[in-house]
């Protein structure tokens, strides 16, 4: 191992490490700030090494049949790190007041960064493998933190036992792959498929596809979603709301795109019923995702639903299979995130561990109180709906184009119409806002939302709004910078 | 530079007064209607400047010619390029919202309105969005400012709506962004396949304009796409169903934006952007589109006669004109053309002032029903004169500017189709019934209720003559628009678009 290896290998070590000292920390004396501080300064160091490394592997080499250090990777790498560090952020204020034991957030929170990234640079089935356990294990804890409650309990146990369920799956749909092609390296097994993709391989391919759509919440592997959103407490849902989904988004890319990257936009053999999957797995999320979302009145269960339908978006680009959209589709993801991350730390500015405002109703009239926070609010509602001046416009803009340009015809007419249904509910986050209360509820009557009365002054929150609201509104002016940008990460891949 | 001044004055007026409003609702008010009159100004000047070229581009038959053009480079990588550019037909229209602009903020001056700052923001919004709409010589960027106002008049409905807002402003959203999406996918389509046919990648309308794309049928539905979203946003049947709801649960100022300027972007879309870029299945589409703008006349005069409240009356007029409109457009006539661009001068200044008198109404006797009105040529004496004015010239007497639109859009009719002329006809007949309706119950007859009726506000009262002024102007001297559409009568349509612009240079 050279030098450079070891240089590659620096953004996952610094991780790796921090989550060491975390846990020597909690284990010597419990001290909430220092321990996250020293996770925040961890995940920035790895962040920014990420950032201005330039990774260099010798191909064959012992690391790059594991891992692929490319643009791609750098790219994901860089979202699930920015992430995970406001989710940190946002979770200080969040647990700050919690009765029970706080440090190991940040421990569950390093080694589900370190996951993510294990599986955002995979190449092999073994390096993903142990990538996808150390993103879910860590998820568990995660999801089912406040273990006092009710709600978060159920929450882990159910995501626990469908997840781990979803797992065995991907290992048995991997097992019969190795099987039958002898072959555990992802771009061998793509060049095989691509020729010949035999029906037991197939089943394999169908196997890892179900297993991956369930960790994405693809419909129809969707129903554990809104019950888990709902549930977990807000870091945690915001974990899964965007890095579990970028990293497993990244994988599913690096293991399928090649597959389906066709020049003349025709497929054959075996890429062909992978493409018509995908087609069948898009076409259920955009309108299953958007149709359940309608009549959901929580904003996590709304967005839950959303993310579905988003991740239905998501994968048109991967049925085009051209590298303008590969190039959209890491657009898109990385707007799904920051829309997604703006409007949950919005949620924890009126919630913390042991209150939770998370029903639509609860925000009526929100702009007239808090005029800065609910512009940023209703401009993450508009980036989600896609509406221009705001990031989500150029990102649908640009898979609308891709699926032209690839000749995806039923594919965008039906995103089209999904995007249309999907607007009145992401309207509905704003109209609450708007709306005034026409007389104050009793607090008695049952069943109806609590008032919006707790405002915790949530600095780390606020610090994510800004950037997510940043990222919207300069992306959404300027787009150029970050196509340009995918434009040069992903040429080399 | 000029054209990014318009389209950013409103919108720094909207967020200085926004910024104002919490400390003084007066000083935001002054801020806005500054800003509103600067960006009258940088239109006067441009006018002005301009109006020779104006006359030498109205007699050269070529495509597009813009007088004044900003461009810069925005997304290369998919060929957006931020390209405004106006003629005449901008121009004019550019002068139709700085007018509505003042109108609308006119008409919500008496009224306090909570919330003033967003109010004012939203109102700077839609006239920085319509003004970004009829200058965009991009079709992204022509996109983008279609959204731009629609969003801000989703707030203005919803926000400070009727009682029936919530509904009201969710379908006009729908609506509007569904058929968008529709004009999206077009414009995509259009993108691609005249970048796979030339080789040049661009969203630019004057490469675009002209081109049509390869085959015939692929042409023909991108250009169906286009034609349904500015068919929505004017509201033609059968793509109407938003608009009565609309226009009857926005706040005064809301109504008038949208049926003075939104309804117009759609006309001005069909002009500038269907019929440019799609000369050939414009033409091909005529027939039916000639069908479905006498159908509108008719469906629109039916509905309003049945009305009873007085802002659903002037919502059903509206969408019967908007038939006239669609006549004039795909009548393929020169006269056609000058009636249909007179008739969105004339029709945006009659009904704003409709819809003003009406907001009055309701704020004065807090009900809209026109049954429960009645008597008030007595107790508020130019209040009843003005709008008795009004429902006249919606009628279209002969003198104001609707007569001309609605008579030079016939006889163009008459020279294509003598049916669908003669049922036009018949449809102006329906205008009379509903209006003269509508002033016996409202302002003839015994008044039950004895309370007094506040008369009118001087400001209010100016607002309202200088429409009146205007409308009469348009149909007296007629002289100038239509000198300046003549010479334009080529055979080729755009030669006529630019020339149009003079005659109303004022407005």
């Amino acid at each position: 191992m050279g030098n450079h290896v070891i240089a590659s290998l620096i953004p996952y070590l610094i991780v790796a490490g921090t989550s060491i000292i975390v846990m020597l920390m909690i284990a010597a004396r419990r001290m909430y700030r220092a321990s996250f501080w020293v996770t925040v300064a961890g995940l920035c160091a790895s962040l920014y090494a990420m950032v201005t490394i330039q990774p260099v592997l010798v191909p064959g080499g012992p690391v790059a049949v594991l891992f692929a250090f490319d643009g791609a990777s750098r790219f994901m790498g860089v979202l699930v790190l920015a992430v995970n560090i406001l989710t940190v952020l946002i979770s200080y204020r969040y647990f700050r007041d919690y009765q029970d034991r706080r440090e190991e957030f940040h421990l569950l929170l390093l080694l589900e960064t370190l996951g993510s990234l294990v599986l955002v640079a995979s190449a092999h089935v073994i390096s993903f493998l142990l990538g996808l356990e150390l993103l879910s294990v860590p998820l568990y804890g995660l999801l089912g933190y406040l273990r006092d409650r009710d709600l978060p309990f159920e929450a882990a146990t159910k995501y626990f036992v469908l997840t781990a369920g979803a797992s065995a799956i991907i290992v048995f749909g991997f097992a019969i792959i190795y099987y039958q092609t002898g072959t555990m390296s992802l771009p061998v097994l793509a060049q095989k498929f691509a020729t010949n993709l035999d029906p037991a391989s197939a089943a394999g391919v169908a196997l890892v596809l179900s297993g991956l759509a369930f960790k994405l919440a693809i419909f129809p592997f969707h129903m554990w979603a809104a019950d888990v959103y709902q549930g977990s407490p807000l870091p945690s849902t915001l974990v899964i709301a965007t890095a579990s989904k970028i990293a497993v988004f990244a994988f599913l890319y690096r293991f399928l795109g090649p597959l389906l990257q066709s020049a003349t936009g025709s497929h054959s053999g075996g890429s062909h019923t992978v493409y018509l999957a995908i087609t069948v797995l898009a076409i259920g999320s955009m309108l299953g995702g958007n149709l359940l979302a309608l009549r959901q009145t929580n904003i996590k269960r709304l967005l839950a639903y959303s993310s579905t339908a988003n991740l239905g978006y998501l994968l048109v680009p991967l049925a085009v299979g051209s590298a303008d959209s590969t190039r959209a589709a890491f657009f898109y993801l990385a707007v799904y995130a920051a829309s997604n991350l703006g409007i949950l730390a919005m949620l924890t500015l009126f919630s913390d561990a042991t209150t939770e405002t998370a029903e639509l109703e609860s925000y009526t009239g929100l702009l007239y109180r808090k005029p800065a926070v609910s512009f940023g609010f209703i401009l993450m509602a508009l980036s989600l709906a896609g509406l221009p001046l705001s990031a989500g416009f150029f990102g649908k803009l640009f898979l609308f184009e891709t699926g032209i340009a690839g000749g995806r015809w039923l594919l965008t007419s039906v995103f089209v119409a999904a995007s249309v249904i999907a607007l009145s509910y992401y309207l509905r986050l704003v109209y609450v806002q708007i709306s005034r209360r026409e007389a104050a509820p009793t607090a008695a009557e049952p069943g109806s939302a609590p008032v919006l009365t707790t405002f915790a002054a949530n600095p780390g929150a606020l610090v994510a709004i800004a950037v997510a609201v940043l990222f919207v509104l300069a992306i959404g002016i300027f787009p150029e910078t970050l196509l340009s940008l995918l434009r040069v990460l992903l040429k080399a891949s | 530079m000029s054209l990014i001044y318009v389209i950013l004055l409103p919108l720094a007026g909207g967020i200085l007064a926004a910024l104002i409003a919490p400390r003084s609702r007066f000083l935001a008010h002054g801020v806005m209607l500054l800003s509103l009159a600067a960006m009258g100004v940088v239109v006067a000047i441009d006018l002005g400047t301009h109006a020779e070229a104006m006359a030498a581009a109205g007699a050269s038959a070529g495509a597009l010619h813009y007088l004044v053009e900003v461009s810069a480079t925005w997304i290369p990588s998919l060929g957006i390029s931020f390209h405004l550019g106006a003629d005449g037909l901008s121009f004019v229209l550019l002068g139709l919202t700085v007018v509505l602009g003042l109108i609308a903020l006119v008409s919500s001056w008496r009224s306090s309105y909570e919330n003033e700052g967003f109010y004012l923001l939203n109102i700077g919004l839609v006239l920085a969005g319509v003004a970004g709409v009829f200058t965009a010589a991009d079709l992204i960027l022509f996109f983008l400012f279609w959204e731009l106002m629609i969003v801000p008049m989703y707030f203005l409905i919803s926000a400070w709506g009727g009682t029936g807002r919530e509904r009201a402003a969710m379908k006009f959203f729908l609506f509007t962004q569904a058929s968008g999406l529709l004009m999206l996918l077009s414009m995509i389509g259009l993108y691609l396949a005249h970048g796979s046919a030339t080789g040049t990648y661009t969203f630019d309308l004057v490469s675009l304009s002209g081109w049509t794309a390869g085959g015939a049928a692929p042409a023909l539905i991108l250009f169906l796409g286009f034609v349904t979203a500015f068919g929505v946003k004017l509201a033609v049947v059968p793509a109407h169903a938003w608009a009565p709801d609309a226009y009857a649960e926005a706040p005064t100022a809301g109504s008038i934006l949208l049926s003075g300027l939104l309804l117009k972007s759609g006309a001005y879309g069909l002009l500038r952007f269907s019929i440019t870029l799609f000369p050939e299945e414009a033409r091909r589409i005529a027939p039916v589109m000639l069908v479905l703008g006498v159908v509108t006349i008719l469906y629109g005069g039916i509905l309003a006669i049945r009305q009873n409240d007085v802002k659903r009356i002037i919502a059903y007029s509206s969408i019967g004109h908007m038939g006239y409109l669609t006549l004039g457009v795909f009548s393929w006539t020169t006269l056609g053309y000058t009636g249909a661009i007179v008739m969105i001068l004339s029709h945006g200044f009659t009904t704003s002032a409709l819809f003003f008198v009406a907001g009055a109404m309701q704020d004065r006797l807090s009900t809209r029903d026109i049954r429960e009105m009645g008597g008030l040529r007595k107790a508020a004496p130019r209040l009843a004169g003005l709008g008795t004015a009004f429902l006249i010239f919606a009628l279209a007497l002969p003198g104001t500017g609707n007569f001309l639109a609605e008579f030079l859009v016939i006889a163009g009719v008459f020279q294509m189709n003598v049916p669908i002329a003669v049922l036009a006809v018949a449809g102006s007949i329906l205008s009379v019934v509903y209006a003269l309706r509508a002033i016996h119950l409202m302002f003839d007859g015994a008044r039950t209720d004895t309370a007094p009726v506040e008369e009118l506000r001087r400001h209010e009262s100016i607002a309202l003559a200088a429409l009146a002024l205007l409308v009469l102007w348009i149909g007296l001297i007629p002289g100038p628009i239509i000198k300046a559409t003549a010479p334009a009568a080529a055979s080729h349509l755009q030669s006529v678009l630019p020339a149009a612009g003079q005659g109303g240079g004022n407005g």
